[in-house]
């Protein structure tokens, strides 16, 4: 009986474990250039704990303030002594954000690219495919100009999807909570 | 030997392989785009109408049914209910599949789904555009968007209770272009779904949310031809990629 109340556990840890496995964003196979041109994909930060969000650099609103978002989530990470965080940005113009477009912007807002990785669709499919699957909206309402909505997205190392903020103004606490109990479980392990 | 071969051929024609593969010819045209922006005639007067253009693209003339799907889960088993990521499905995800009658419409399956199936078929899933394009001719008329009998079906459907299954596919009506069923059946995938969002969000479609959610109870006679229109570019802003509905299905297109 001891023995069968085990295996029960074990399994429903596995079963458990194996559900969180099926979470990760780099199953999507989606294809993208990063800003020197090389190939590349969402899982380019595969390893660390990732925030990522979509935006397009000829947007004079909403795209500045997700990059502005996203560093003071940065901070208030760091404030909770956590500083290995990259930031992934895919980009839904993919007729005018090309890699080169992408790198020069990166280099105005002086954003280091070790650590901020812009990345130009191969495709309108592929933009669209990450998205649908981080459930973002968007419409293209001609003259370079696009309408959409906001998330940003912490992906853990394996790309498991472990929280999202949804509108720019959103309390960004969610986020470091989830960052929060997923260093937890890594430690225990 | 004519009457075996006759007999072979109608077999072949009764099986959901011919089904898969016949499409059929929307050819080109420019329409009024009711549904990008549906607006009350009021509001109307001070925006713009939108005309766009539709270029050539072949439709499958039937809504993917459920035999045709299991077909493809055979040659993709990657797409079955137990082995899909959980961020491409809900937990409502082919709920049906093994109850539903063979030839009814597949539903309850994501976008992503119906995309790798149309993939596997060297076809795409179609636009808004050329969805609500190719879904507004009538059995006699490429553009019936403003026609109240067309109109009447479409509402009448859109209020009817929830049936206890979906009839078969082929049982609604043929439209000009020889398409099945583009109303009355179910509602289907478009690719780009997720350019329709009733949020605020977007700047042009806040007078849209107004005037629909405000005054939808008093619509006058020119409104309703839009609330259509508004009807399914609400349900399209309501769903996410994984959403799985019983009677959300999709078809292919080239």
């Amino acid at each position: 009986m001891k023995h069968f109340i085990k295996n029960l556990i074990l399994m429903t840890i596995l079963l458990a474990a194996q559900n969180v496995f099926a979470q990760s964003l780099y199953d999507l196979k989606t294809n993208w250039r990063d800003i020197e041109n090389k190939k590349t994909d969402v899982s380019v930060a595969t390893g660390s704990y990732v925030l990522i969000a979509m935006v397009y650099t000829g947007c004079a609103h909403a795209c500045p303030m997700t990059i502005s978002k996203i560093k003071k989530i940065e901070e208030e990470f760091s404030k909770a002594k956590f500083t290995e965080l990259k930031i992934v940005l895919a980009s839904f113009d993919v007729k005018n954000d090309r890699p080169e477009k992408l790198k020069k912007y990166q280099a105005e807002r002086k954003l280091n690219p070790d650590q901020w990785k812009f990345l130009a669709a191969e495709t309108d499919d592929d933009a669209r495919k990450l998205a649908v699957t981080l459930g973002i909206s968007y419409k293209d309402i001609g003259d370079g100009d696009f309408s959409h909505s906001n998330a940003i997205t912490l992906l853990d190392p394996s790309g498991n999807v472990l929280a999202s903020i949804n509108s720019l103004n959103a309390d960004t606490a969610p986020l470091l909570t989830a960052l929060q109990e997923s260093l937890k479980k890594v430690t225990k392990k | 030997m004519n009457l075996l071969f006759g007999g072979l051929l109608i077999l072949l024609f009764s099986t959901n392989l011919v089904w898969a593969t016949e499409l059929v010819n929307v050819p080109k045209g420019k329409i009024e785009a009711i549904w990008l922006s549906p607006v009350s005639k009021k509001a109307k007067s001070k925006s713009n109408q939108v005309v766009i253009s539709v270029d050539s693209f072949n439709a499958q003339a039937f809504p993917v049914t459920v035999a045709q799907f299991k077909e493809f889960l055979v040659a993709h088993p990657e797409w079955s209910k137990n082995n899909v990521n959980l961020l491409f499905k809900d937990e409502y995800y082919l709920r049906d599949l093994d109850t539903a009658p063979e030839k009814a419409p597949v539903t309850f399956v994501t976008w992503f789904a119906a995309k790798a199936y149309c993939d596997a078929f060297g076809l795409r899933l179609p636009t808004i555009n050329e969805w609500e394009y190719a879904a507004a001719a009538s059995e006699s008329k490429k553009n019936a968007n403003r026609e109240e009998k067309f109109l009447r079906r479409i509402l009448n459907w859109y209020g009817e209770p929830q049936g206890e299954s979906l009839k078969d596919v082929g049982s609604i009506y043929k439209n000009v272009y020889g398409i099945w069923d583009m109303h009355g059946l179910i509602w289907e995938w478009v690719d780009d779904f997720n350019s329709s969002f009733v949020t605020g969000e977007s700047r042009e479609d806040s007078s849209f949310n107004k005037d629909m959610f405000c005054g939808a109870g008093a619509l006058s006679s020119t409104d309703k031809e839009n609330y259509a229109a508004f009807m399914r570019f609400a349900f399209r802003s309501g769903l996410k990629g994984k959403s799985s509905v019983w009677n959300l299905g999709f078809r292919c297109v080239k």
